[in-house]
């Protein structure tokens, strides 16, 4: 009996083997008869790998991370977005004007748009958008921009087409800060009272390039196109924006064709030199990586113990030691990103100069100087910045600890007043009117982490928005950057690049436009060659 | 017996009042207050009073834990303070997708540790035995993230039998077959992770069990040795198994955190690690207060089931 049992034992694992190794021959066969049925024709999905998960709460008023963001993108428009002072890309607006005394705006609307759903678009949405933002209930993302001196924007309904904007006070950075706000239907929202939390939410209804589809969980979110688009019906059918957590996978998959597109890290970059399939696309996003000092702590609130920090730093070798190439970044000298309207270098570059430094931290009485300097501990680059800038201080004499925190608790700590960390790494993608960084540097400000304050500044900054005349505000933004970057409280790194790695075969990135945190200005204009 | 079975679960009872004591003690001590899940930053104190006050988070501590559990109980898991979604409903879609990862590999490790576990125990010292032994010994020091990694490299991109991302092929979701080959790759780490520590502890429950009166007796009527193996000696090695697989039961939700991250599956897993990284404390506390639970579920279940499988402890309860 006992060897009747083996026997059933045995046939029974040598079919479980058999079952298993037949399955995975058979998978084989499957996946490339596929591999071959993709080559043979163009592909009609674009798949997008991003290393988060933006949900299926997203909407216009309260999403505000990149990749919800850029879901945004996909699926509504603005009237317009605001690139450059000379570079205004009209979406829902055919044109927006100012009055001779910068005090009302005008927004002329297109009157081909459909909803997706097929309602036509009216100045209706576009009151009701900007009313729901205002709204101090809803955490609108850009409700602090359209507040003017504690007076908010008013948005009028002229005709069906034609909506006005009154500013309580002139500010010129109002262009910019009208703009870039993403229009959500009406007649689909109207009476939602908790816009972040509404179930409307989980099915958008947009006037973009691209319907929504379909939202997995911590899988994929899937877009089809919209062949009303107002602009052009897109060329590419689908669009798939997939998560993927781990960049080495990522990477795997984007060599293999699994996915079109990823944004890499400068590391990673050499594995693409030689590609045949998948190209290299580094672009500005008008970020700026620092080193800023928190000046609730004793040790660093002598300008000369800053300056001499400044004077041993050297920026290139920070430089190429985190972003690998100069392909990838370029030294940052001003508070403002290159593309900012008004930026200067004729600033304070303060040459690495070890010498000087030592003389200035002699006069200022420090010696044997002890500081902390508080990083993202995950984040790869910062810590080879933390580890360069450690370097350079101590050739300087001074003793650097690296206080490596988590991304968030870090954060936390800016936002209160502490002694930590004497100074810390970071980065920001601001707008492009320089009033739009005057958060960071304004005395007591929202954003202001260095506790900085300099009431110049601060009244510069208050006479730069207001100034008319091109010319004056030009000479109020200069003088700005160079008393900042003078008070050394702040030193510019790095403006560096996002390497966005995608498919050879996709044409067309040119006149999509690689924007900030969105990646492509209208999805609409890819398409496979 | 079933006395004993009620004894059981009435301790298991306090065990997980005490759990849920500790996961809500964190969570008062995290540096987070649990409104910031439902507000933003610039509601006014006015509206953030109003929605404390909506779910009793204006209450003393002992209240908001009774308001807690209850919401626990009901299914009531609180929303994320990134995304602002409710846990629950992201759970019911990502467990059920752990679950289809970590069970096949389970079992398939459960099956092939038993066999090689009473092989290598039969033979102990002999060439078989050194191999299993040996293999098993590099297998517990392999870490799980560098194997999946050497597998996607080789099977998925060199050889390129296996897709290497996900669950599905984006437009065949509803395939089988695009699902089983998807699966083929993370269920092999997995097995390959779950299985030395079986193995050894299977091999060493066999080498136990062979020294016992009970061998000698069948020997010594002249059974054959591999008839004994599997008649006699599995039965009595399983036993201590029933044990392990009862307290693997948390697996089903934590068993594939780093596997799932290196293939991007859509469980658990991810939306753990996603979680930590965003310090969205009120997730991770939910997925911590679960598979606690399930841990003193898991004994409890590997009580019992010992106590019906084996007649010798069904008097001990009494």
């Amino acid at each position: 009996m006992g060897r009747k049992n083996v026997n059933i034992l045995i046939v029974i694992l040598v079919s479980f083997f058999l079952l298993l190794a037949g399955c995975s021959s058979k998978s084989t066969e499957n996946a490339s008869s596929k591999d071959k049925a993709d080559g043979a024709k163009t592909p009609d999905t674009f798949i997008y790998g991003i290393d988060g998960d933006p949900g299926n709460a997203v909407n216009v008023i309260s999403t505000g991370d990149r990749y919800g963001l850029m879901e945004i993108k996909t699926i509504y428009s603005p009237l317009y977005m605001y690139n450059g002072k000379d570079n205004v890309e009209y979406f829902l607006a055919e044109s927006m004007t100012a009055s001779e005394d910068f005090l009302t705006y005008t927004a002329k609307l297109r009157k081909d748009v459909k909803w997706h759903d097929g309602e036509a678009f009216t100045a209706d949405d576009v009151v009701y958008t900007y009313e729901q933002m205002l709204k101090e209930e809803n955490g609108g993302w850009a409700r602090s921009q359209l507040i003017f001196n504690n007076q908010p924007v008013k948005v009028e309904k002229v005709d069906d087409y034609t909506v006005k904007f009154t500013l309580p006070e002139v500010s010129m950075g109002a262009f910019e800060a009208l703009g870039n706000i993403f229009i959500m239907p009406k007649h689909v929202y109207e009476g939602e009272t908790n816009i972040a939390n509404s179930p409307k939410n989980a099915t958008p209804v947009g006037t973009g390039p691209y319907k929504f589809k379909e939202y997995k969980a911590g899988e994929s979110v899937t877009f089809e196109a919209n062949q009303d688009y107002f602009l052009g019906a897109p060329k590419i059918a689908n669009v798939v924006y997939r998560i993927i957590m781990d960049a080495n996978t990522a990477t795997m998959a984007l060599q293999k064709g699994e996915i079109n597109a990823f944004a890499i890290q400068p590391s990673d970059a050499t594995k693409f030199k030689d590609s045949k399939n998948v190209s290299l696309k580094p672009y500005d996003e008008g970020r700026v990586g620092y080193l800023a000092f928190n000046l609730s702590s004793k040790a660093v609130q002598s300008k000369e113990v800053r300056q001499a920090i400044a004077y041993s730093l050297n920026r290139d070798e920070i430089n190429t030691a985190s972003y690998v190439s100069s392909d990838y970044y370029v030294n940052a000298y001003s508070i403002l990103p290159e593309k900012a309207t008004y930026y200067t270098d004729n600033v304070e570059k303060f040459k690495t100069d070890t010498k000087k430094s030592k003389e200035l931290l002699a006069s200022a009485g420090a010696s044997d100087l002890k500081l902390k300097l508080g990083f993202t501990a995950n984040n790869p680059i910062q810590q080879k910045q933390a580890a360069v800038i450690q370097q350079n201080l101590q050739a300087a004499g001074i003793t650097v600890e690296l206080v490596g925190m988590d991304g968030t608790a870090l954060s936390q700590k800016m936002q209160s007043v502490h002694t930590d960390f004497d100074m810390y790494l970071g980065g920001y993608i601001m707008g492009i009117d320089p009033d739009t960084f005057n958060s960071l540097f304004v005395t007591d400000s929202t954003a202001n982490y260095m506790h900085y304050s300099n009431p110049k500044v601060d009244e510069l900054f208050n006479q730069g928005r207001v100034e008319k005349d091109d010319a004056k505000r030009e000479a109020i933004y200069e003088e700005i950057q160079q008393i900042i970057i003078e008070d050394a409280a702040f030193y510019p790194l790095v403006t560096n690049k996002r390497i966005l790695a995608i498919d050879s075969r996709i044409k067309g990135i040119e006149e999509a436009g690689l924007v900030p945190v969105y990646t492509f200005e209208d999805m609409s204009k890819l398409s496979y060659e | 017996m079933f006395k004993y079975i009620f004894k059981r679960i009435m301790q298991a009872i306090p065990m997980l009042v005490i759990i849920s004591i500790i996961c809500f003690g964190l969570i008062q001590l995290a540096p987070y207050d649990a409104v910031d899940a439902m507000t933003t930053p610039n509601m006014s104190e006015k509206t953030v009073e109003l929605i404390k006050a909506r779910y009793g988070l204006d209450q003393p501590a002992y209240m908001q834990y009774f308001y807690w559990v209850k919401g626990i109980l009901s299914g009531e898991w609180g929303y994320s303070i990134v995304t602002h979604e409710s846990i629950s409903k992201d759970l019911s879609v990502r467990i059920p997708n752990t679950i289809i990862l970590v069970l096949p590999a389970y079992f398939i490790a459960l099956v092939l540790s038993v066999i090689l576990g009473l092989i290598a125990g039969a033979r102990k010292g002999k060439l078989a035995d050194k191999i299993i032994d040996g293999l098993s010994s590099f297998g517990i020091a392999i870490p799980s993230f560098w194997m999946a990694m050497v597998l996607i490299f080789i099977f998925g991109y060199q050889l390129n039998l296996f897709p290497i991302l996900g669950m599905h092929t984006i437009g065949s979701e509803g395939s089988f077959s695009d699902l089983f080959i998807h699966l083929v790759l993370p269920t092999t780490v997995l097995t390959l992770s779950f299985m030395p520590e079986l193995v050894r502890y299977v091999r060493s429950s066999t080498i136990g069990q062979l020294s016992e009166d009970y061998v000698m007796v069948q020997q010594a009527y002249g059974a054959p040795s591999i008839g004994i193996l599997f008649n006699h000696v599995l039965r009595n090695v399983l036993l201590p198994v029933i044990t392990i697989v009862g307290m693997s039961l948390p697996m089903l939700v934590t068993g594939a955190v780093v596997t799932e991250t290196v293939f991007g599956w859509p469980g658990i897993g991810t939306y753990f690690v996603k979680s930590i990284q965003g310090f969205d404390y009120p997730i991770i506390m939910a997925i911590m207060l679960l598979s606690s639970s399930l841990v003193i579920i898991g004994n409890l279940l590997s009580d019992i089931l010992y106590c019906i499988v084996d007649p010798r402890i069904k008097g001990m309860g009494e």
